[in-house]
């Protein structure tokens, strides 16, 4: 684990869900209106979105926020 | 016809021409201070060298930024969102303490020229906003 991965306890499944639904980082960016490097950053855990983006996100890819979305020591 | 490809090309066009424009500005600003600081008439030609070599590079890349930023914009392409002003939020705090650095030899009685101070300053501020940028955004 990276030491920032380890600073933010937020962990998501949207590299999982992304392959579900056989998107791109690019084209899951153009759907919630954020650049790719957006996608990529939260994905890592190395940016923790803002509950508007967390909620176009869990819209984009038919799932709940708490889906996405979970604390480390939740897992 | 435009691709989500073609938009990628133009993102990636515009990052090095970011980079291109930021370094090169930076060369020659530090070219042209380190000539105040010598305080003698005439440039050593290979000081002239790089100060030209820096405005000749910087020049175009702002042009060549200025036109993928905005075709991008007609691309519908976004350039600016939450993780990117959070970005530049922390690049400036660097380049902050980059400015600060750069001020140090004043606390020490180390005498530099105002107007090469002023330069390096600038130039401090460019390389180290260039360098935070890139290292956030390193696997992005």
């Amino acid at each position: 684990m990276s030491p920032t991965a380890a600073a933010h306890p937020l962990r998501n499944r949207i590299k999982v869900e992304r392959a579900r639904h056989n998107l791109t980082q690019e084209q899951l960016a153009d759907l919630v209106g954020v650049t790719r490097k957006t996608i990529n950053t939260v994905e890592t855990g190395r940016f923790v979105p803002s509950t508007i983006l967390a909620l176009r996100l869990a819209k984009a890819l038919h799932i709940t926020v708490e889906e996405l979305f979970y604390l480390a020591d939740e897992q | 016809m435009t691709t989500p490809n073609s938009r990628q090309r133009l993102g990636r066009l515009l990052d090095v021409a970011l980079l291109a424009w930021g370094a090169s500005s930076a060369v020659a600003l530090l070219a042209n201070g380190i000539n105040d600081v010598r305080q003698a008439p005439g440039w050593p030609r290979w000081l002239e060298l790089t100060y030209l070599v820096g405005v000749l590079l910087a020049v175009p890349a702002l042009l060549v930024a200025y036109w993928a930023k905005s075709r991008l914009k007609q691309l519908g392409a976004v350039l600016d969102d939450e993780q990117t002003a959070a970005t530049h939020t922390r690049s400036m705090a660097a380049a902050l303490v980059g400015v600060l650095c750069v001020q140090l030899p004043f606390f020490f009685h180390v005498e530099i020229a105002s107007v090469a101070q002023a330069k390096f300053t600038v130039a401090a501020a460019l390389v180290t906003y260039g360098a935070a940028r890139l290292w956030l955004n390193r696997d992005a």
